[in-house]
């Protein structure tokens, strides 16, 4: 049994008559550390299995068990105590507070957590100590991603949920993105959790699921994961 | 459209706004219109004329012939305190009850009311509360609002009519008047009404009579009505100055006309004046001679006493001379007649002594000669007994002989009987020694017989072996040794046998022995009973014998010892009768003096009795004669005291009629100095008591509705606006969508106004609705209390509603309308992106980095959402700060109006006496029983004695420019009246001592009257006085002055009359025992009422519960308003703000935390919007008592503390009812979904 272990996990939408099997009996495991990418086409339920992993979403069948904990059991305020304090969040949209500083928003994290740390460090950490000032509106999207990571680290979460944050960045930003998340993984033993349109992030996982119309399809081990500087698509 | 509720708010908003506004507005106009139609319908006078000097027809000429005059009717009326039978009433002031009775035309009432005639002269119509209009002389209607406050007052009750000084029946036909109804007068719309000169100077009520009922043609009052009177606004100036002027032409005329009745009224004066001094001082020289002549009187009278005097005097020496000579001789007759007597005593007594012994001899010889005969038959008695006793000494030796010899018998059987049975136990120790020797030997026997037969079967074997044989050699000696033991065997045996029987035969022989024995034994026991019995016989007869004699001796010993005894006596006896005999001859010769000294005592005795007669005469015949005098004596003093009497009573009554003859000249000459301000008193309508203090409660509640409706109107319309702004801007997208298809601007402007004018148009009925009915009601109802006008009508007040509507369709309608031509300038393409909305906007305290870098993330996070929804922010600060405001002035008039009763009546309030006693005449504090009773009664603390009257106060000569009604209060005791009143200094001093007074500071500042200026006091007759202000004092219900009675004295030239008593219980006193204390004291002859103070606070008007329904209004309406407008401003922002919310959710907020990061500008605007609304709710509340204080009483200016704190209660749960809902979309946000949307 691994550190992240899904067994059965299924959702099912309601949508007037018909019922929308957006995961379909989804099981694996991920092991500690390890960074997981999750690929497949769109609607494939990939965003929906991040959001049962994160806590946001309940399954409709089957457990989820993060570090030990079956959290497919948890009550609401578990939830959002797990949430609160193991699990990082990075989006496409970057979904920064707009009328925040970009070090403001990594505060309102910080108020929350009794691990955090420190906030400028942080800063340092993705590069970007002399915007700390700015809003998110005068940050381009790739400073805000990455104010969106060091948010996301503030609280040094267990996991780390990424949905598609390269997605709306150039190839150059992307890599730094990439490489950023690697990097804090390895620094702080994070266990990441990537999902992606493009197969060609791939190489640099431990772990590839492949996903298509809410099954995993394929699931293939890298022993040897890429450094981040080769990943090209 | 999209949000319901948001509709619904509007709706409610546009509503309270609008009825908030329309009604208060229109309070007042509609209490002016109602007030209006009331005069008019009832034909209320324009101005009322009075004057002392009656009207004549010429007058009423020359005032209708004035410009402007329309109509102007005579009448007659007369003031005079109200009794019950002989009692006086008391009013709720705890005053004596004094009433107005007015004439009006029966008939035409009767008309009036049945059929609504308007006859233009009937003026100042009666409306009819109960009953019906008199038909008689005697019959009358009175105020409904007396016959409601006074139990005593009732339809049917006889009612008293009482002068005052002057003659009821100079005015009135009689003086007994029975209500047959009771109405109300537009004359009278207050609970005032009017001052008057009888009684405590205020009137209580008002009566109506018939006009035939009076029979003077004295005719004092004039109403004259202008013409098209109905025409004007009674409350407005144009009004007021038409009237002000005609009431100043009509004292002109009163100069001109007056000036000609003056002269003859000051001729008439002078004559009279004249005429009183003649009559001064003729009575002056009459009185003198009479004081004269009873002067001289009195002298002879003294005189002739002064002769009776002495002749007493001599009359008494005289006598007592005489008594004491009789007294002498009678003493020594008496001293001898005593000597003798002793003497004669003695010897009485002596001889009496003696002769009782000599008379006791016979008596002791008669003794002896008795006792000698019985002690011979007695020695003859003792010989007898004597020989009896010693015949029964004879007999008891007998007996005992023969119980001796008995007893002989006895022992000598016992004794053969022993030896008998020792023979016998001799014999049978013999008989067992034998028995054993029997039995060795029948052992022997035995032994013997088994040796034998032991023996013999040896030697029978033997023989048996002998006869067959086999016999051996030692067999056959055994056999011979055998046979020859058995032989010496045998014989021993027959030895032995031989020896037992000798034994047996011995024992048998001893045994027969032993039965003879026995045998003499029983028959020995046998006669020993019947030797017994003859011993016990023997001995009962010897105790028998014994007593017998020991009776006979005990006779013998007695009757010896009374011979004894007996024989002694005689011998005594005989020895004192042998001393008798010697005594008599002495008797003799003492018999022979007691004789001759009985005579001369008789003799003695009547000598004495002479003297005795002498002396009580003597005494006697002084006694009469002294008392004779003594009579003579006193029936001259008597006459010479009566004379005196006289003299003092003539002397009164002279000085009586001095005093009054000069009282009455003071008077006249006070009266032609008065005579010179005589004109006619002019009254017009809007100053007729009650009707300035309507017009002043007009005014109030007219400025009230100029902040309070606006500034909600205000917070409402601003709230409407900023949510229409939001609607139009949420609904951009959808513009865009309509723009890009081609509709045209008024199309889609149209969709738009639609929603927002049917919102408005449902809050605008409502708010109408509710503008009209509820509070104009409301505020009515508060003031229809205090007023006695017809109930308010429902009328539309078209103006107030047309700016309402006006408003509120600015704020929705075309504010919406504005807003979406705003949006409608961008290109669809443009609309349909989210509205770019610029977060990088930067609080001003960010420009400074040494505050900003150390405020708290929380701070800067507040002062980043502040910044940014400033609209927001405004309108809920606005909204909160209204409702805090109006809520805590609210409460504050709470306080305020509850104040008033305490710190009037309440413990340490103004007033600290208990009882109020009204008195049927005035007293002096010497003279007045009530009073001693009081002070002697352990129950009342202090009681005082004070003059309480009313007077028209005011700051300059004329009461033109305004005036209070006010009681001055005299007290009769300067030095205690802190004790029943505290006097809390405004300004000034309390001291009543000096020359100046007192007077309460509501109306020092009605009338601005300061410390040092001069105060007017007005009569009913229209005279004026005057004095100076030394004080203000706080007080909190009606008006009051104090004065000492000195000043009294100089302000008034008169003395203050005490008609009222202050008490003061002792605290321990129950409610039960004070009310049978006033009880008590209201039975007395004097007392004509007695008021508890707690009854006098009770008739305050106002009432709280009045002054609640106000606040319940405001507080309502502002709460339900603050409510909505928070709940729509934070509606309103989350709709805007989901995606935020959703994204903080997802770090792991929690729904507390999210409605707290949410609502942090509500929570800013509420705290903000409570500061301003406590500051406001302070100047609001201070206002507000302003607005709804009433004449005669002064309302509290401070709020409670608690009342701050509820008000903050309140709004904090305004606050959380509005945030709840809130959560509750909180809660419902679904992040994933929301999350998803953007991307
Ligand atoms: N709230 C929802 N209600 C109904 N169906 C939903 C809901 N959310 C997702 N789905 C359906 O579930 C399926 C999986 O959606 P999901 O968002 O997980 O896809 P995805 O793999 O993330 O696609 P993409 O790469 O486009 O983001 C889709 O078919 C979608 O229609
Ligand atoms: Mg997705």
């Amino acid at each position: 049994m691994g550190y992240i272990d899904l067994s059965g996990v299924t959702k099912v939408y309601n949508v007037g008559d018909t019922m929308i099997h957006a995961l379909d009996d989804v099981s694996f495991d991920i092991e500690e550390g390890e960074i997981c990418a999750v690929v497949g086409p769109s609607g494939a339920g990939k965003t929906t299995l991040l959001n049962m992993l994160g806590g946001m979403d309940a399954c409709t069948y089957g457990h989820i068990s993060v570090d030990g904990r079956v959290i497919t059991g948890f009550t609401k305020r578990e939830l959002m105590m797990y949430r609160r304090n193991d699990v990082g969040f990075i989006f496409q949209s970057y979904n920064l507070v707009p009328n925040l500083t970009a070090i403001e928003n990594l505060e309102l994290v910080a108020t929350l957590s009794n691990k955090a740390v420190d906030c400028m460090e942080l800063m340092k950490l993705v590069g970007l100590e002399h915007r700390a000032n700015l809003f998110p509106s005068q940050l381009s999207g790739g400073e805000q991603q990455r104010v969106a990571i060091a948010r996301a680290l503030v609280k040094k979460p267990k996991l780390l949920l990424c949905d598609e944050p390269t997605g709306a960045l150039d190839y150059e930003t992307g890599i730094q993105i990439l490489r950023l998340i690697k990097k804090a993984s390895e620094v702080m033993n994070m266990t990441v959790l990537i999902i992606t349109h493009n197969n060609a992030i791939s190489p640099m996982a431990d772990r590839v699921v492949s996903m298509k119309s809410g099954k995993i399809s394929q699931i293939a081990i890298n022993q040897t994961p890429m450094p981040v500087e080769r990943i090209e698509w | 459209m999209r949000n319901k509720l948001r509709f619904i708010s509007v709706v409610i908003i546009v509503a309270l706004g609008i009825s908030f506004y329309i009604g208060i507005k229109s309070a007042s106009p509609k209490m002016s219109s109602t007030a209006n139609n009331y005069f008019n319908e009832y034909n209320l006078l324009d101005v009322r004329v009075t004057s002392r000097i009656p009207f004549s027809d010429d007058d009423i000429n020359r005032i209708s012939g004035l410009e402007n005059v329309d109509s102007v009717v005579k009448s007659r009326y007369v003031d005079a305190i109200v009794c019950i039978g002989k009692s006086a009433i008391v009013d709720n002031n705890g005053l004596e009850m004094s009433c107005r009775v007015s004439e009006f035309n029966a008939w035409k009432a009767n008309k009036f009311n049945d059929i609504k005639e308007n006859d233009p002269l009937y003026v100042n119509r009666l409306k009819l509360v109960e009953g019906r209009f008199p038909q008689k002389d005697s019959e009358c209607v009175i105020d409904s609002r007396a016959a409601k406050l006074y139990d005593a007052i009732n339809i049917g009750t006889e009612l008293t009519l009482n002068g005052d000084g002057s003659s009821i029946t100079d005015s009135l036909k009689t003086d007994k008047l029975t209500i047959v109804g009771t109405v109300d007068s537009p004359m009278y719309i207050s609970d005032e009404r009017g001052s008057t000169q009888v009684g405590s100077g205020s009137l209580s009520a008002f009566i109506y009579v018939d006009s035939k009922s009076f029979s003077t043609d004295d005719y004092n009052e004039l109403s004259v009505k202008i013409s098209k009177s109905e025409n004007f606004n009674k409350f407005e100036d144009t009004y007021d100055t038409i009237v002000t002027e005609l009431a100043e032409k009509i004292r002109d005329i009163s100069s001109d006309v007056i000036d000609v009745k003056l002269a003859e009224i000051k001729n008439d004066y002078n004559k009279k004046i004249e005429d009183k001094e003649r009559e001064i001082s003729s009575f002056e020289t009459s009185s003198k001679k009479q004081l004269e002549e009873k002067t001289k009187e009195i002298a002879e009278f003294k005189n002739y006493v002064n002769s009776e005097d002495s002749i007493l005097a001599a009359e008494k020496e005289k006598s007592e001379k005489n008594k004491v000579s009789t007294k002498n001789a009678l003493n020594s007759a008496q001293s001898k007649f005593n000597t003798l007597k002793a003497s004669y005593d003695a010897n009485v007594e002596k001889f009496e002594g003696s002769s009782q012994k000599i008379n006791g001899y016979s008596e002791l010889k008669k003794l002896y000669d008795d006792l000698s005969v019985k002690h011979t038959n007695d020695k003859k008695n003792l010989d007898k007994l004597e020989s009896a006793k010693n015949t029964a000494k004879t007999d008891l030796q007998n007996a005992k002989t023969e119980e001796s010899k008995a007893a002989q018998a006895v022992s000598n059987a016992e004794s053969r009987i022993s030896s008998l049975s020792s023979d016998i136990s001799k014999l049978k120790n013999e008989i067992s020694s034998l028995e054993s020797d029997r039995t060795s030997q029948k052992n022997k026997v035995a032994s013997l017989d088994s040796e034998i037969s032991d023996l013999q079967s040896k030697i029978d074997a033997l023989t048996v072996k002998l006869n067959e044989g086999t016999i051996t050699t030692s067999e056959r000696i055994n056999l011979s040794s055998y046979r020859a033991t058995i032989s010496g065997r045998r014989a021993e045996r027959s030895d032995a046998q031989q020896k037992l029987d000798n034994y047996s035969s011995q024992i048998d022989t001893k045994n027969s022995s032993i039965s003879n024995k026995n045998k003499e034994i029983d028959s020995l026991n046998n006669s020993m009973s019947s030797l017994k019995n003859a011993q016990t016989t023997a001995a009962n007869n010897v105790a028998l014998m014994q007593t017998k004699y020991d009776s006979a001796k005990s006779t013998y010993d007695s009757a010896k010892t009374s011979y004894d005894a007996d024989k002694a006596t005689l011998n005594k006896y005989k020895s004192s009768m042998d001393a008798l005999t010697s005594g008599q001859t002495e008797l003799l010769t003492l018999q022979k003096t007691i004789e001759s000294q009985k005579a001369q005592l008789e003799s003695m005795k009547v000598s004495l009795t002479v003297a005795q007669i002498n002396y009580s005469l003597a005494v006697r015949n002084g006694d009469v004669k002294i008392q004779q005098a003594q009579l003579q004596l006193n029936n001259a003093k008597e006459r010479y005291y009566s004379i005196d009497n006289e003299y003092t009573e003539l002397k009164d009554e002279i000085d009586q009629k001095k005093a009054n003859l000069n009282g009455d000249l003071k008077m006249l000459k006070n009266t032609l100095k008065n005579v010179d301000s005589i004109t006619w008193n002019t009254t017009v309508q809007t100053n007729l008591s009650g009707h300035q203090s309507f017009i002043s409660s007009m005014e109030n509640i007219n400025s009230m509705s100029t902040i309070f409706p606006l500034i909600f109107l205000f917070t409402a319309m601003v709230a409407c606006f900023v949510i229409m702004l939001k609607n139009v801007e949420d609904e951009r997208n959808s513009i865009g969508l309509f723009k890009a298809f081609g509709y045209s601007p008024f199309t889609i402007v149209g969709k738009y106004v639609s929603y927002s004018s049917i919102a408005w148009a449902f809050g605008s009925v409502i708010g109408i609705i509710m503008g009209t009915c509820l509070f104009p009601n409301a505020i009515y109802s508060i003031y229809g209390s205090i007023y006695n006008i017809p109930d308010i009508n429902i009328a539309f007040n078209a103006k107030y509603i047309f700016r309402g509507l006006v408003v509120s369709f600015l704020t929705t309608t075309v504010a919406s309308v504005v807003a979406t031509f705003r949006e409608l300038r961008h290109h669809p393409a443009v609309l349909m992106r989210p509205r770019a909305i610029t977060f990088n906007r930067r609080a001003v305290v960010e420009f400074f980095p040494a505050v900003w870098l150390k405020i708290s993330y929380g701070m800067k996070l507040l002062v980043r959402t502040v910044s940014r929804s400033r609209k927001r922010v405004v309108v809920g600060t606005l909204a909160i700060a209204c409702c805090t405001a109006l809520v805590l002035s609210a409460l504050g008039l709470l306080n305020s109006t509850s104040d008033v009763k305490n710190a009037q009546y309440g413990k340490k309030g103004v007033f600290n006496y208990d009882l109020q006693i009204v008195l049927n005449a005035d007293q002096t504090p010497d003279d007045s029983v009530t009073l001693d009773k009081l002070k002697a009664d352990t129950n009342v603390d202090a009681s005082m004695l004070i003059s309480n009257i009313s007077y028209d106060i005011s700051a300059t000569q004329s009461r033109w420019k305004g005036f209070d009604t006010a009681h001055v209060i005299v007290p009769s005791d300067i030095e205690s009246v802190g004790k029943y009143v505290n006097f809390d200094v405004v300004s000034g001093s309390k001291k009543l001592d000096s020359d100046s007074v007192v007077i309460s500071e509501k109306m020092a500042e009605d009338l601005d009257l300061k410390v040092g200026n001069t105060a007017y006091f007005t009569d009913n007759d229209g005279n004026v006085y005057s004095a100076v202000i030394g004080g203000i004092v706080e007080n909190y219900i009606d008006h009051y002055v104090y004065m000492s009675p000195e000043t009294y004295k100089n302000v008034f030239f008169e003395e203050p009359v005490y008609k009222y008593i202050l008490c003061v219980l002792k605290d321990y006193l129950t409610d039960n025992e004070v009310a049978t204390l006033s009880s008590d004291y209201l039975k007395t002859e004097e007392v004509a009422g007695v008021t508890n103070a707690d009854s006098l606070a009770d008739s305050v008007d106002i009432s709280i519960e009045q002054v609640l329904a106000l606040v319940v209004i405001f507080v309502a309406a502002a709460c339900v308003l603050a409510a909505i407008v928070m709940y729509t401003i934070s509606n309103v922002n989350i709709s805007e703000r989901t995606h935020e919310i959703a994204n903080i959710k997802v770090i792991g907020f929690s729904d507390g935390e999210v409605l707290l990061y949410v609502i942090r500008e509500n929570i800013v605007s509420t705290a903000i919007g409570v500061l301003i609304g406590l500051i406001g709710g302070i100047f609001l509340h201070t206002a507000l008592v302003n607005y709804i204080s009433v004449e005669n009483v002064m309302y509290g200016n401070h709020i409670a503390w608690w009342s701050y704190i509820v008000a903050i209660v309140i709004i904090a749960l305004v606050a959380v009812a509005a945030a709840l809902p809130i959560l509750y979309k909180i809660s419902r946000v679904n992040v994933p979904e929301t999350l998803k949307a953007i991307e």
